[in-house]
């Protein structure tokens, strides 16, 4: 069981590091920001298996945040991007 | 790049949704598993929104569709 978390947990960073890949190579900006955005909820995926690997349950709790503060931080782009004020 | 945000939408969103169903499982119900439990919907709704306001804004920052794209009904309705 531990070996099949360890090969997920492996297999979830790969795709981690093609995000990062996307990121640093997009060729248009709206590109980047969908690395940016499928990165924040790669990493709560990487919470969860680290939670069930080391049975800490205060790591989920990470991942919420984590949730909430790529979403804040993806409308914000968003919203740059379409060139609307904020308070609309 | 509309092609990306297919991958965006769907596959991370219920692939998370997945492993965070796999956590409440093991745990159980508990204090642990509430926390596994209250993570999905969350996840669930602010993925699906993000990719939504996030292709809203490309399409207004003028990116250009694929050259075999066929239709584009939301241009009538930004006009």
């Amino acid at each position: 069981m531990t070996t099949f978390l360890n090969i997920l947990l492996y297999i979830q960073i790969a795709m981690c590091a093609a995000c990062l890949y996307r990121i640093v190579r997009g060729p248009t900006i709206p590109d980047r920001m969908v690395g940016i955005d499928i990165f924040g909820i790669l990493v709560v995926g990487i919470c969860g298996i680290i939670s069930v690997l080391t049975d800490k349950a205060f790591i989920l709790d990470i991942g919420i945040a984590w949730v909430i503060l790529s979403f804040i931080g993806t409308l914000t782009l968003a919203k740059y991007l379409s060139g609307k004020k904020l308070n609309e | 790049m509309y092609n990306r945000l297919q991958a965006a939408t769907k596959c991370v969103t219920l692939g998370c949704c997945s492993i965070l169903l796999g956590v409440l499982f093991h745990y159980g119900i508990g204090s642990a598993g509430f926390r596994a439990l209250v993570a999905i919907p969350v996840l669930f709704f602010t993925a699906t929104v993000a990719a939504h306001a996030l292709v809203r804004g490309a399409y207004h920052f003028g990116t250009k569709m694929d050259k075999r794209s066929v239709k584009d009904d939301y241009s009538e309705t930004v006009k």
